[in-house]
């Protein structure tokens, strides 16, 4: 069997544990957006609020339940015992993880964009919303990573907990950002150098973290 | 072995529904009702084409979801829930993603046009003569038009897979009883006029890009009863002695709720939703068993209707709308412009079908078939759009 055969059976694997509750997620994730849809601003914010919330949730449940619960079963022996190295095992939970968070990401993000682009909502908000869709992402590669390469579970906790914390103030400062702020009410999509910016340090960040995590991974020659 | 054989009564009766829904387009030019906001409302309007048209407009719709959600019961247990993913990504959004854009600036431009030189234009259409001359441009409102169904279809089929990850087989099992039947039959209702109660009267096309929560149970509700009549094919037999009671019932509660849309004192919403519910539940019924007695049967001509009628669908606003703008200054009576709008609509929807779709490489993402399954497991058709 091929080297990505063997890598797609293990994303398979983890879709197929997790699918039940992901799914939950994505029901949660149409109530939101349906919320939204209503257009009564109590209903809009609670949708938005829990499209929000949901996101960072399924985030942290995805890594928490797929890297920090399996190591807690010590499921590494069985692992070791299938034609795998552990290469193809870090690739493996790396791109499970992207595809179980890309698939509610991209729902709530395309629902965000259209809720800004087709409603009352001014079309310059759209730059901040992809600023802080993208910091979330890119504090959910950091997490991962983190998570492929530490194994403690307690530093995991704390490094998916401060960035977490991280999302309000970046949502703030963002805000106030010369190159941002100004357009942020008007009717035009702008995007600032200094949007561009920000833009550029996300993708920064996560090309980071994913290229720093599979040089580390490289190194090693054995699971244990 | 899964059942490979083409059910022609829900093929009729998709192809059905979709006909009926060039029907009601048509007839809201000449309805009172909408008069005010539709943009090619004639001068002419009648009171017994709105009594028609909304009656029609209660059921057709929910029908179509039934056959939807049908089908796609049949596809997942003929090929799977992978492969009935990837048949509605290229039957259903990729038609949306394809269509919106031609039924947009079909649509702009016909209005754009007519604004110009209609000589007896609608309300509507005056007020966008009017913004025209103040603003210099005809505004242009983003929706999703007459595919806002394929929006909700997509939506459905994540749906399938989320309640299929449910493992909710033990629990639908008890489902599968003549006395569950009927109590959807007569329950349901309930169900869907508290979707109802939050939306306006009569329920009206859920364009907005944003998906509405009451569309989604209220659509999604039936797209449930169409999965379920899948897997339990009874539910027909179960409900066929209720079927007369049913309309019966539904024709009264027609009566009643029409008369409540023409008096302006009666402002209690929560009933008129549950008339509507009623109305529209209890004669979408009707139709089922109506279809599975009267209409399971098959000639060359009804299967090129069938599947034409996703095609017809896809493509009759803008013709329609353009025959009706061209209509509009002519002075003969409703009825006949009716008729010639609806023909002529068909003619040119039936006539590019069979020029572009039906021998060509595009019938298999706009075409007509079921799913059935070929020499060894291999499809053989490609995939009903619903």
């Amino acid at each position: 069997m091929s080297r990505a055969r063997m890598i797609a059976l293990l994303v398979i694997k983890d879709w197929q544990v997790y699918q039940k509750q992901l799914a939950g997620y994505v029901a949660g994730m149409v109530l939101a957006l349906g919320l939204i849809g209503t257009g009564k601003p109590w209903a809009s914010s609670a949708g938005a609020l829990l499209l929000l919330v949901l996101q960072v949730v399924v985030g942290s449940f995805a890594i928490q339940s797929s890297l920090l619960t399996e190591r807690k079963q010590q499921t590494l022996a069985f692992i070791m015992s299938l034609p795998v190295s552990p290469m193809d095992v870090y690739w493996g939970k790396l791109l499970a993880n992207l595809a179980i968070y890309m698939l509610p990401f991209s729902l709530v993000t395309g629902g965000m964009v259209a809720m800004i682009m087709l409603t009352a909502i001014p079309d310059g908000s759209l730059v901040w919303m992809l600023l802080t869709a993208m910091f979330l992402f890119a504090s959910f590669s950091a997490s991962l990573c983190f998570a492929i390469v530490v194994e403690s579970e307690g530093w995991n906790t704390f490094m998916m907990l401060a960035l977490m914390t991280l999302l309000g103030p970046f949502m703030y400062l963002v805000a106030q950002l010369d190159g941002i702020a100004p357009f942020i009410r008007g009717d035009r999509v702008v995007w600032s150098p200094a949007a561009l910016g920000v833009l550029a340090a996300e993708c920064a960040a996560i090309a980071i973290a994913i290229g720093l995590t599979s040089w580390l991974q490289k190194r090693k020659t054995s699971f244990l | 072995m899964p059942d490979a054989r083409r059910i022609h009564a829900m093929d009729n009766l998709r192809a059905l529904a979709m006909l009926a829904g060039v029907i009601f387009h048509a007839a809201l030019a000449y309805s009172p009702m909408v008069h005010g906001i539709w943009p090619v409302a004639d001068r002419q309007s009648s009171n017994a084409i709105d009594a028609i048209a909304w009656w029609l407009h209660m059921f057709r719709m929910p029908l179509f979801f039934v056959v939807a959600g049908f089908f796609a019961a049949m596809l997942v247990a003929r090929r799977g829930l992978w492969n009935m993913f990837r048949s509605r990504l290229r039957r259903i959004l990729v038609p949306l993603v394809v269509g919106l854009p031609i039924v947009w600036s079909s649509t702009y431009w016909l209005t754009v046009l007519a604004a110009r030189t209609v000589r007896y234009p609608s309300p509507m259409l005056a007020w966008i003569r009017r913004y025209a001359s103040n603003h210099g441009s005809v505004p242009f409102i983003p929706g999703l038009a007459h595919l806002w169904f394929l929006a909700y279809l997509m939506l459905f089929t994540i749906l399938v897979w989320v309640v299929s990850t449910m493992e909710t087989g033990r629990w639908h099992a008890r489902m599968k009883t003549r006395k569950a039947s009927w109590l959807i039959a007569w329950l349901l209702p309930l169900v869907l006029s508290l979707a109802l109660g939050a939306t306006s009267q009569p329920f009206p096309a859920p364009e907005s890009l944003l998906p509405q929560l009451w569309a989604v149970i209220f659509f999604g509700a039936y797209f449930g009863l169409g999965y379920h009549l899948y897997l339990y094919r009874a539910f027909i037999d179960d409900i066929k002695t209720l079927a007369p009671w049913l309309f019966i019932a539904a024709m009264v509660a027609y009566v009643v709720l029409h008369g409540s849309w023409s008096h302006a004192d009666m402002h209690d919403d929560a009933i008129k939703a549950a008339l509507e519910s009623c109305v529209g539940c209890w004669l979408t019924l009707c139709c089922l068993v109506a279809g599975w007695t009267w209409l399971d049967i098959s000639n060359r001509l009804l299967r090129w209707l069938a599947d034409a009628s996703y095609w017809v669908y896809l493509v009759h606003l803008p013709i329609l709308l353009g025959v009706q703008y061209g209509l509009l200054d002519l002075e003969w009576h409703w009825s006949l412009k009716l008729v010639v709008s609806v023909l002529l609509t068909l003619l040119v929807c039936l006539a590019s079908y069979s020029l572009l779709v039906a021998r060509t490489g595009l019938r298999r993402w706009v075409g007509g078939g079921q799913p059935s399954i070929g020499k060894q497991g291999r499809n053989v058709l490609s995939a009903s759009p619903i």
